[in-house]
């Protein structure tokens, strides 16, 4: 679900035609500026989601000191740590310190474990890491291939069928689809392993069939819009005079879908699935707690239930970066694959 | 409404009937939701019509007591997201300028972090409750709103009824409201269900991730993560608040997709 939720409709992801509007706006400007622009608005908006993330974690109510000597520390001891951690500077001060530090590659201590966060989320990030990767890799081929057929088929039985199914699996929250999976795949047939145990020092690869719920869930919450959007491309590029041409003059339909329509097709696909990847992150966060999958989303809730608040400033970091930087290559990618947007810009 | 596909029909009759459950759920029945009543995982009896949970409470006292932090409140949330995306996005349209871009700027920032990060990093800022989940679920489903609405209003102000009101001198908050907001009814009509839809999914993650009410409340997602592990033993525990909330998602889809073909907005939406 996620970045998210409300992409059924189309208009509110919006990525085509906003990029589209923004590259119209910065015409007369070249392309090496345009890149500039782009980088400059991509780390303005991660500067601001930094500032976001540290009023909301540090601002409000709750006190990182009283958190991290726990309710039975006395009243000096709190006020000893809250000067000893800078709580008592001013807030831009400690905002400074806090990002300069972040910009440095070092998040802080954790609370809880009293530990580096770095060192503390590497694991879980590549664990985290592997999960979006395998479902990624999965996701491209599956959308493709299920879009299209339906698209060349529109109307018909296998592609109503195909929207029923989609449809009911994108409205459904991904932990919904997981328990009734983990019901049916672990507890009833017994195929596959309810709960991601991995033994210490082994990754996810070393032991697959934990993988596969975790995948499968993602892959039915997330291939719902990219099959809707690749099978509204192909039926509009089936419409299409070279199309339309090609079949009169007696090319194959296998020749066809191969050398017209996936080029057709796959520019905006491509900036779709960039976007998505981007978006799985929070998918990959309830994934993981519902299978107990060791990786960022499982330390995500455990951080925010112990209240240790430089651990989740770190994943919300990580995770805004992950966004916004995929959003950036989004817009390259668009660029860079349609023709006729690459004229307008690199000509100029 | 009569032309509603049967599916958008459905819908609407379903999300109106679950919507009055939450609502009234918690006057139908005398069962404590929150304190034991019988043994813990208790299959079906005329006691305890779908059982008890994994403390011995009646899973029915629990299912009507515990609709309101889901459905209810994802009704509000869109209600008020709707309500103050219209404003901004029509503000960003009519003035434009700078009013313009600090809103869609501003709006960039949150579009950046996955929904359920801006929800964790709301959850440890506020606390957990339903305060974070609905704060952080408006906050989320407005930039979408103000940019659909700043997209459907920029033709409308080429129109000539509203340059008619510009000629007649009228003010620009007067012709926002009376000239434009009309005009923008379809568009908001089809998109409110996927909002909803949105609003929905969303809060029941969080609550399922534990940063909504929290134990011993009732809530249907809660009621998931609480009774899952015992599914083999008392599948009503978990059935039945996973139905309700996947059939309440359900419906909210159908809606947004039967009003949306109505209107005939969506085009990629139309689909069987």
């Amino acid at each position: 679900m996620d970045r998210r939720l409300d992409m059924l409709d189309g208009t509110s992801l919006v990525p085509v035609p906003d990029s589209v509007e923004s590259v119209e706006q910065t015409r007369t400007p070249g392309a090496g500026v345009w890149l500039l622009q782009r980088v400059g608005i991509t780390l303005m908006v991660l500067f601001g989601v930094s500032i976001l993330v540290f009023l909301a974690t540090m601002v409000l109510p709750g006190d990182a000191a009283r958190a991290h000597l726990g309710p039975r520390a006395s009243e000096e001891q709190v006020a000893a740590l809250r000067e000893s951690m800078g709580l008592n500077k001013p807030l831009v001060s400690q905002y400074l310190a806090w990002l300069s530090e972040l910009l440095r590659g070092d998040a802080g201590n954790s609370i809880i474990a009293r530990r580096p966060v770095t060192e503390m989320l590497a694991a879980p990030a590549r664990n985290s890491l592997v999960l979006g990767s395998v479902t990624m890799v999965l996701l491209v081929p599956l959308t493709l291939g299920l879009g299209i057929w339906s698209g060349l088929r529109a109307g018909k039985t296998g592609d109503h069928l195909i929207g029923i199914i989609t449809t009911l699996c994108y409205a459904v929250p991904m932990f919904i689809t997981a328990t009734a999976l983990i019901y049916v795949f672990a507890l009833n047939l017994h195929w596959l392993p309810a709960v991601s145990l991995m033994p210490s020092g082994s990754g996810p690869l070393d032991s697959w069939r934990i993988l596969v719920l975790p995948v499968a869930t993602l892959l039915l919450g997330s291939s719902a819009y990219l099959v809707r959007i690749i099978r509204a491309r192909t039926i509009d590029t089936m419409r299409s005079e070279f199309i339309e041409s090609s079949r009169l003059r007696g090319v194959p339909t296998r020749r066809i879908i191969i050398h017209h329509m996936l080029p057709s097709v796959m520019p905006p696909v491509i900036q779709v699935m960039v976007l998505y990847a981007a978006s799985l992150v929070g998918g990959v966060v309830i994934i993981e707690a519902v299978f107990g999958y060791p990786g960022l989303g499982q330390e995500l809730v455990r951080a925010v239930g112990a209240r240790d608040i430089p651990v989740v400033q770190a994943i919300a970091m990580l995770a805004a970066a992950v966004c916004v930087f995929g959003n950036l290559l989004a817009d390259l990618l668009v660029i860079a694959l349609s023709p006729r947007l690459r004229s307008e810009v690199w000509s100029q | 409404m009569r032309r509603l596909p049967i599916s958008g029909r459905i819908g609407l009759i379903l999300t109106v009937a679950l919507l009055a459950l939450a609502l009234a759920g918690p006057w139908l029945t005398q069962t404590s939701p929150t304190s034991p009543t019988g043994a813990p995982y208790a299959a079906p009896s005329s006691n305890h019509w779908l059982g008890t949970d994994a403390l011995g409470r009646d899973v029915v006292a629990r299912i009507l007591h515990g609709g309101r932090s889901v459905i209810l409140l994802a009704s509000i949330c869109t209600a008020i997201a709707i309500a103050t995306g219209t404003m901004l996005g029509v503000i960003a349209a009519w003035y434009q300028r700078w009013s313009e871009h600090l809103i869609m700027r501003s709006m960039d920032i949150f579009l950046a972090m996955p929904a359920i990060l801006v929800i964790s990093v709301l959850a440890l800022g506020i606390g957990r409750g339903w305060m974070a989940i609905m704060l952080a679920t408006t906050l989320l489903l407005i930039p979408d709103l103000v940019r659909l609405v700043r997209i459907a209003t920029l033709p409308l102000i080429r129109e000539d009824y509203v340059e008619a009101a510009i000629i007649r001198g009228e003010g620009g908050w007067a012709i926002m409201i009376r000239e434009l907001l009309p005009g923008l009814a379809p568009t908001l009509a089809a998109d409110a269900g996927l909002r909803l839809l949105g609003a929905t999914s969303l809060i029941a993650s969080a609550s399922f991730l534990g940063f909504g009410l929290q134990p011993p409340a009732a809530d249907w997602a809660v009621m998931v993560q609480e009774n899952r592990s015992g599914v083999l033993i008392q599948p009503w525990a978990t059935v039945a608040p996973t139905l309700l909330i996947a059939v309440f998602c359900i419906s909210a889809c159908w809606i947004g997709d039967g009003i949306a073909r109505v209107t005939g907005g969506h085009q990629e939406t139309d689909q069987t």
